[in-house]
């Protein structure tokens, strides 16, 4: 039986694979560990969000700031 | 760990005032719910789902009536307050310590009878109260809806652990194309993913891109083509992302109005089962009846009258007939005294002139023979007084003459009795009438306050609603492949447009930056979809091998079963070959497989919750059963069956083997056809005793042939 925990294992594994695929198209280097970061605290909010069932202009502002942060990154670095 | 407790029903439709206390011994985890069809098994299923998630759990609350049937709105009010109340536990885990919670649940409705149209309500106020029990006393918790949805019984897998086992057959067996089935392992699938936070952010991350990729249109495109081509990407790419949204609401309306259509059917069929017919047929002969008991009735008044008239004429021979006894049994004896030579009584003249002349017929002196003498003298002394035999000969005669007469008057009673002949038989087939149509009221009350024409009404009603959602949905799936095909060919066009020009370089980059967390997010949703499909595709088949049903011919022996990556449950036959589940595998074998998939989406869940199952072992063979009720009781901490006798029927040992809490549920209206006692509950009522499986009280005990 899949326990939350092998699950969230699994999660795990795929997220660390799909940013493996990532880094292949976008070679920045720390680019990678900024997404990570991002998706792990946008997932965190949602989560927060949906168990208090609050509506989505909040998190609309927490992803602007987050992609804006990278976009930030992505162009310090000259990309 | 979900643990069930207790769940008091007030005013839910047929449960008016019911509580129910449920298993929760590890060894035996099975309640047993035993009911007969029509009793209230679907209702109580349905209100315990509504306890916990709310008017989501009903398919269209503002069509549910939830006030009980029988509700007398002059004696009880316009006003009902519906709620049914649930004491459960949660077991939680923290730092390897274990602690148990208790709660209560109470959810309640109010609704407003309309007193012109009894069939009219309105709900009026609704209301959910989630405390926590301690020893101090009861603790609210704010937003309980959320707490329960979201902490203790996911919303999404709602239909996974309430289910119906002739609905669920829909996954393998329905009436639909193989898309809608697909559709429904899918959505099933889905819900089991409890992913809702990442598609969430997907579903954000969208909106928020879109808004970059207006900022991009904004900036000046000169070329007029060019322009065009962007406005029409925009245009395209808005309504691509709305319209997947659009397609699962439309889903969702299809499943609730198909749902609706099958609860329709079951209803109009249920209504002419328990009628034994077509309502419609009924209502029109008791409506013949009436007619013709209100025929007879004059007939028999008529009868009446015409017997009332006869008899004023003919008094003196109602007289007559009624003295006919003794007056015959007079003239019997007179007729006896004539035979036998005393009427006319002629002996004393003889013996009184012998005796004044003192000579004896024979010649001899009477006197000289004392004995004949005084023989003569005490026959003398019994004889009639002078004049009493003329007298007597006199009333023979008259009497003869009556006789004559009255006879003749034979056929006046003749007549009379043929009357009252016609007025009991007119009697005796008013008063058969009279039970043809009680028993066609009693019939046509079953169904309520849902008058047949009702059903049907709402059998077509739903069945347009069907087909529009169906339309609807295909209509929607074929404009979202249209817009998508138009979208990927002018996307290069549009990416290259874009690329012209530099002054949008940073709104481009955050697009970017937003198609890259959206892919990941994506990303991980496809492939845990694809690991939970294969998990509950191998957790299928391991359990419908362990239900083991192979029976029926050699063609139809099970090799393996599967979901395949389109959602589709395939049985594989022995040979390799396919084979069809609505056509090629036996009842028991679907109800298996129905029961394997709902069981393997619970494991694959991995939530530890009750499962609350309504017939869900059909009239398969004994061995089936005890193979699915060996199946549930091991594989869940908490289960609660709602079974019907036949079910039960040759799966007794297995059942009192994993039971440890029993109910049978009985319904008022089952007397007197079915239930061999009158009930104490209102006739619309259903009510519950404590007995298991085999036994039956004052309270259950049926009639042998339950009904039929």
């Amino acid at each position: 039986m899949a326990q939350p925990a092998e699950r969230r294992e699994r999660f795990l594994i795929l997220l660390d694979q799909e940013l493996t695929a990532l880094s292949a198209r976008n070679t920045v280097p720390g680019y990678r560990k900024r997404v990570e970061a991002a998706l792990r605290s946008l997932i965190s909010k949602e989560k927060l969000r949906l168990e208090l069932e609050s509506g989505s202009g909040p998190i609309l502002s927490d992803i602007r700031a987050e992609v804006e942060s990278l976009s930030m990154f992505l162009a310090e670095k000259g990309e | 760990m979900f643990l069930m407790k207790k769940a008091v029903f007030t005013n839910f439709r047929q449960l008016r005032d019911i509580s129910i206390e449920f298993g929760q011994d590890i060894e035996k985890p099975l309640t047993i719910i035993r009911a007969e069809n029509r009793t209230g098994k679907t209702t109580m299923l349905t209100a315990l789902s509504w306890a916990l998630f709310g008017d989501k759990a009903l398919k269209n609350r503002s069509e549910y009536r939830m006030h009980p049937l029988d509700w007398n709105h002059e004696s009880e009010g316009t006003s009902v307050d519906i709620s049914v109340e649930i004491y459960f536990d949660i077991d939680q885990e923290f730092d390897g310590l274990k602690e148990r919670e208790s709660y209560r649940l109470k959810r309640l409705s109010t609704e407003n009878i309309d007193p012109h149209d009894i069939d009219k309500f309105a709900v009026s106020t609704q209301s959910v109260n989630l405390q926590r029990i301690t020893e101090k006393g009861f603790e609210d918790i704010s937003n309980p809806n959320a707490v329960i949805s979201k902490k203790f019984f996911p919303d999404s897998l709602r239909e996974i652990f309430f289910t119906d086992g002739d609905r669920t057959l829909k996954f393998i067996d329905s009436e639909d194309s193989a898309t809608r089935r697909k559709d429904r392992v899918r959505q099933a699938i889905k819900h089991l993913l409890q992913l809702e936070v990442l598609e969430r952010l997907v579903k954000h991350l969208n909106e928020v891109n879109k808004e970059y990729e207006r900022s991009l249109a904004s900036g000046k495109v000169e070329d007029e083509r060019d322009a065009k081509t962007v406005e029409r990407y925009y245009e395209l790419s808005k309504e691509v992302d709305e319209l997947p949204q659009k397609i699962t609401e439309a889903e969702q309306q299809l499943d609730t109005a198909q749902e609706l259509f099958e609860d329709s059917e079951k209803d109009l069929s249920n209504a002419k089962l328990a009628l034994g017919g077509d309502p419609a047929d009924i209502q029109r002969n008791v409506l013949d009846w009436r007619d013709k008991k209100k025929s007879l009735e004059r007939q028999i008044i008529d009868d009446y009258q015409s017997l009332s008239d006869s008899l004023k004429d003919y008094i003196p021979q109602i007289y007559a007939d009624m003295c006919r006894v003794d007056i015959d049994n007079l003239s019997d004896y007179l007729d006896d005294l004539n035979n036998r030579g005393a009427l006319p009584d002629v002996l004393p003249h003889i013996i009184q002139e012998r005796l004044e002349k003192d000579l004896c017929i024979c010649g001899t002196k009477i006197s000289e023979n004392r004995a004949i003498e005084e023989f003569l003298r005490a026959q003398l002394q019994t004889s009639m007084l002078p004049g009493e035999s003329d007298a007597l000969v006199q009333l023979r005669s008259s009497i003869s003459d009556w006789q004559r007469q009255s006879r003749g008057e034979l056929s006046f009673s003749k007549s009379v009795r043929h009357r009252l002949g016609n007025l009991a038989k007119s009697r005796s087939e008013t008063a058969s009438l009279d039970k043809d149509i009680s028993e066609g009221n009693s019939k046509l009350d079953l169904v309520g306050d849902q008058s047949i024409d009702n059903l049907k009404q709402r059998l077509t009603q739903h069945r347009n609603l069907q087909q529009e959602a169906s339309e609807t949905l295909a209509n929607l799936k074929a404009v979202y492949k249209l817009k998508t095909e138009e979208l990927n060919r002018i996307k290069p066009e549009y990416t290259s447009i874009t690329r012209k020009s530099h002054r949008h370089e940073s709104q481009s980059r955050k697009n970017e930056v937003c198609e890259d967390l959206i892919s990941i997010a994506r990303g991980i949703i496809s492939a845990m979809g694809v690991d939970t499909l294969e998990e509950v595709s191998n957790e299928m088949n391991r359990i419908f091998e362990s239900i083991n049903v192979q029976e029926g011919n050699t063609g139809s022996l099970i090799r393996r079963v599967f979901i395949s990556s389109d959602y589709e449950i395939v049985v594989e036959g022995s040979t390799g070959k396919n084979l069809a589940p609505s056509t090629d595998i036996s009842g028991a074998q679907k109800r298996a497989l129905t029961l394997a998939f709902i069981f393997a989406t619970v494991k694959v869940s991995g939530l530890d919750l009750p499962n609350f199952i309504d017939t869900p072992l059909g009239t398969q063979s004994g061995e089936v059963k005890r193979s699915m009720v060996e199946f549930t009781a091991r594989n869940t901490r908490q289960c609660v069956l709602f079974l019907t006798a036949s079910e039960i029927a040759g799966v007794e040992p297995a059942l009192r083997q994993y039971t440890s809490r029993y109910y049978t549920l009985s319904h008022a209206d089952h007397y007197p056809n079915e239930l061999v006692n009158e009930p104490t509950v209102p006739t619309k009522s259903a009510f519950v005793c404590g007995c298991s499986i085999d036994e039956s009280c004052i309270m259950c005990e049926r009639k042998p042939l339950l009904g039929k």
